[in-house]
């Protein structure tokens, strides 16, 4: 009997524990999700020095790079409500780097990675512009 | 304002038409490249070598349908008569191409604009934004950059906007003349509408008519009747049989050129696209720099338009799929868009026919430019929109100088200029009077008989000196303006040009004599001229042939006198010979060799089969499998074997390149008639006594055309030619609906503006 007790004691005792962990995850979650949402610009700017970083530190082209920065813009367009004149704004400012980079090294891997991610955000604005517009 | 515009457009037109004719000295021609452009010197002699029949002029002759080129040709060679010169078509030929790509982009532009905007008239941002476009389009690398030595399907760059503007305007009036040009255009232009070209057709055609379709459809919200279509596709189809059906024909015919072509035989789609994928630069593409490299800087206007217009246009759906089209060809054009993108681009290759796009970068590019031009000039409309007049025709002023100053040299006529690869020499020439009388005595020759044509090249190019010092490389002009048959290059001497190597390495003259002789080689054209050979072109184009046939125009002369070639005419450095002994068009050897071969033909051969002493200069060479197959009850199959026949005489009448009447007089019951041009089931046999088709029909000299034959008297004739004849018949009845369709509908606008009035 006091066996039992026990038992059902401690099965209790996890799912409470369960339960406040998950409302603890909730509220890292709701917590972290805030802070994302707060904090547009450091999230833009985060993920811009990813593209950047991607186009001038990394040698080897990454397609999980490619789509997961441009999903995550996507979810974040969600998020902040971002319009598509700022993805073409983006679009603009690939193009100022991957035209200093033709003028300066040519068609480099650098350049072409540049180049790709223009067309990747300029495909990203057609598609949200085709979305507001409906 | 408006009627100054119109002024500006036309004004414009004219001096791109104009301006490649200051370009080139008077009788200076451009007419070298990889695609015989030797249409140019001469549209009727072109006509008669390459169009009226199914066979090539060059090499083994080939099965071939050109028909295509008929109405250019008779179209070039009207205006060639009318100006009393042919170097008239040199700048008539570029001067269309600069002024029509303008005018199309501009008008297409401009209309798809007007019939956006709430009054339905032009304004200044429309004008300015549809001239500039215009202007950028015209002086672009695709139109620009390809025009030295273009091929003929070059045309497209004036021909896509010219089909695309007018089939815009059909489907918004469903007013017939703009299909009535259309047509008239495309058969006049009908290498551009022929199977022999495929990529060009099926790279545009596809996606523009969709473009239009969503544009109207999508954007214009009108409706389309497919129905109106009906009359202009049975009239497409029927004004263009005379060569469609020869094509169709001959795309299923294995052994022909078209179906080499179509479906790359002997050719890895795959892998070609694999070895060039990394020559697709995406920021080349998205940038499309000029060629001077001081301009580069200003590449990068167009693209900055384009996205800006995105942003502030108010035709927005139009720019998204203007955007999307773009975007669809750049990928299309530069196949480097993430490691996904070159996955998908790889997986279009199991699409049947797709292989045609192998080289990417040349079939799309074309097709590109033109979205790119019209995204461009629905960008700037879009910021063009939310400026005042003024400043509109100050930006346009600006655009405009730009796009010259970065052209300025092209405009200059920079290309009249350009020099041969590895050479300074120029590409244009003055024909040579002693070679154009030299070509008129290679026309009077004895029928029988091909040339080879000295010095020898690694392609299947010509070099020819002009009087200009320039120099043209191109195609045979032999073959091409004369229609005699000849080998000019490794490319033309297939499958023998490495024994060719081998044999005059090795100073082998009797087996090069045999060698010649299995091609039915009689004559030898030499021309001697240092100027082509020695010392100024001394890599390209003899590279390769250099490691192994004479490196002197004097060891070339000693080469021919070791073949006991005797020179029957000598005019200037050209030299005309005849060898000793040759084999005729058709012959029966004096004796059978059984040789055994893997791919049963020559490829891979050893040199030994033609070099054995003992073996007669007539031999003909009969591969063991082939034997087998074809069921010769008088021969024994046994490899290495050789079968001597007895004496046989043959006589032939040439009645067309594609009908003969032979004679075969002999004392054996059975022989073997070979007939030296390349092996095609296309070619019959019949026995004119009782008409019966001679159906054993089997290749020999791992090239030529044989059959086991009795003596009597044949006719051979190339099935394929009859279907010449009936697309003939079937377009001269489409032909006469069609004028009767464009006499109506001048009547009905003549009768609509009187009863206006």
């Amino acid at each position: 009997m006091v066996f039992r007790e026990c038992i059902l004691c401690s099965v209790r005792g996890t799912i409470n524990a369960m339960k406040n962990s998950m409302v603890v995850v909730k509220k890292h979650y709701q917590r972290i999700l805030g802070f994302i949402r707060s904090n547009k610009s450091l999230v833009l700017g985060l993920l811009f020095a990813g593209v950047l970083g991607d186009i001038f530190y990394i040698p080897a082209s990454s397609d999980v790079r490619f789509f997961g920065l441009i999903g995550i813009y996507a979810l974040g367009t969600r998020w902040y409500r971002l319009t598509s004149k700022v993805t073409f704004i983006i679009c603009l400012a690939l193009l100022g780097v991957m035209y200093v980079l033709f003028l300066t090294t040519s068609t480099s891997v650098r350049t072409e990675r540049a180049a790709v991610w223009l067309v990747l955000f300029w495909i990203a604005g057609v598609i949200q512009q085709w979305r507001e517009i409906k | 304002m408006k009627s100054m515009h119109k002024y500006l457009v036309f004004f414009i037109s004219i001096i791109l038409f104009v301006l490649p004719f200051t370009w080139y000295p008077q009788g200076e021609l451009d007419m070298g490249g990889d695609s015989a452009r030797l249409w140019l010197y001469s549209p009727m002699e072109y006509l008669r070598s390459t169009s009226l029949y199914t066979v090539d002029p060059i090499g083994t002759a080939r099965v071939s349908a050109n028909q295509y080129f008929i109405p250019h040709l008779l179209f070039l060679e009207g205006v060639s008569r009318i100006f009393g010169s042919t170097s008239v078509l040199v700048g008539m030929e570029k001067g269309l191409k600069l002024s029509l790509s303008f005018l199309f982009v501009y008008l297409l532009v401009r209309d798809v604009l007007v019939e956006l905007s709430k009054k339905r008239k032009t304004d200044v941002a429309i004008e300015s934004s549809a001239f500039v476009s215009g202007v950028w389009y015209a002086l672009s690398g695709s139109v620009t950059v390809n025009m030295p030595a273009a091929l003929l399907t070059h045309n497209q760059v004036f021909l896509n906007p010219m089909m695309a503007y007018l089939l815009f305007r059909f489907f918004l009036s469903q007013n017939p003349i703009y299909t009535w040009i259309a047509l008239f255009v495309s058969v006049l232009y009908a290498p551009n509408f022929s199977l022999s070209a495929p990529p060009q057709l099926f790279a545009f055609y596809p996606l523009s008519v969709l473009y239009i379709i969503v544009v109207i459809s999508v954007i214009l919200k009108r409706s389309i009747s497919g129905r109106r279509m009906i009359v202009p596709l049975l009239l497409f189809v029927s004004l263009h049989a005379f060569h469609l059906i020869p094509e169709v024909a001959n795309v299923t015919n294995p052994g022909s050129e078209l179906y080499g072509r179509a479906f790359n035989a002997g050719s890895d789609a795959m892998g070609y696209f694999n070895a060039i994928l990394g020559l697709g630069k995406v920021s080349l593409y998205l940038l499309l720099p000029p060629v001077s490299a001081s301009y580069a800087w200003t590449s990068v206007i167009p693209v900055f338009i384009m996205i800006i217009g995105f942003i502030t246009t108010e035709r927005k759906r139009l720019l998204q799929v203007t955007g999307v089209f773009f975007l669809l060809t750049l990928f299309l054009v530069s196949a480097n868009i993430t490691g996904l993108g070159v996955a998908i681009y790889r997986k279009l290759f199991l699409i049947p026919g797709f292989g045609m796009f192998r080289n990417f970068i040349g079939q799309w590019q074309f097709v590109y430019a033109f979205f790119y031009a019209v995204l461009f000039g629905f960008g700037l409309h879009g910021i063009f929109g939310r400026l005042k007049p003024r400043t509109t025709i100050s930006i346009t002023v600006i655009c405009f100088a730009l796009i010259i100053v970065q052209n300025w040299q092209f405009l200059n006529g920079s290309i009249a200029n350009i020099r041969h690869q590895g050479a300074d020499v120029r590409i244009s020439v003055i024909m040579d009077p002693q070679y154009e009388r030299m070509l008129g005595l290679i026309r009077r020759l004895p029928e029988d008989g091909k040339i080879l044509n000295l010095p020898f090249t690694d392609f299947y190019f010509q070099l020819l000196g002009g009087v200009n010092k320039g120099a043209y490389i191109g195609p045979s002009t032999i073959a091409y303006l004369t229609g005699r048959n000849d080998f000019v290059g490794y490319q033309n001497m297939n499958p023998f040009p490495e024994l060719f190597m081998e044999f005059s390495k090795k100073k082998d003259y009797i087996s090069i004599l045999r060698l010649l002789g299995l091609l039915n080689i009689r004559y030898i054209f030499h021309n001697s001229d240092p100027n082509i050979y020695d010392a100024r072109f001394s890599g390209f184009p003899y590279g390769y042939m250099r490691t192994a046939l004479p490196a002197t125009q004097t060891e070339y002369s000693d080469f021919i006198s070791a073949l006991n070639a005797k020179m029957i005419h000598e005019i200037g450095p050209y030299r005309l010979y005849e060898l000793p002994t040759y084999t005729p068009l058709f012959s029966v050897s004096d004796s059978i060799f059984i040789y055994r071969s893997p791919k049963a033909d020559w490829h891979g051969l050893d040199s030994s089969i033609l070099t054995d002493p003992g073996r007669s200069i007539h031999t003909t060479y009969l591969e063991k499998s082939v034997c087998i197959n074809a069921g010769l009850p008088f021969l024994s199959c046994d490899e290495n074997t050789s079968h001597v026949v007895s004496s046989a005489t043959v006589a032939y009448t040439k009645i067309s390149p594609v009908r003969y009447r032979v004679s075969v007089n002999m004392k054996d019951k059975r022989v073997i008639l070979t007939f030296a041009n390349q092996y095609n089931a296309v070619w019959e046999l019949r026995d004119v006594s009782n008409h019966t088709i001679n159906s054993s029909h089997f290749p020999v000299n791992g090239y030529a055309n044989a059959w086991a034959v009795a003596p009597g008297e044949y006719e051979v004739e190339m099935v394929t030619q009859r279907y010449v004849t009936l697309g003939f018949w079937i377009s001269l009845i489409g032909g006469v609906g069609f004028g009767i369709q464009g006499m109506y509908l001048m009547f009905r606008a003549w009768y609509n503006k009187r009863y206006e009035k």
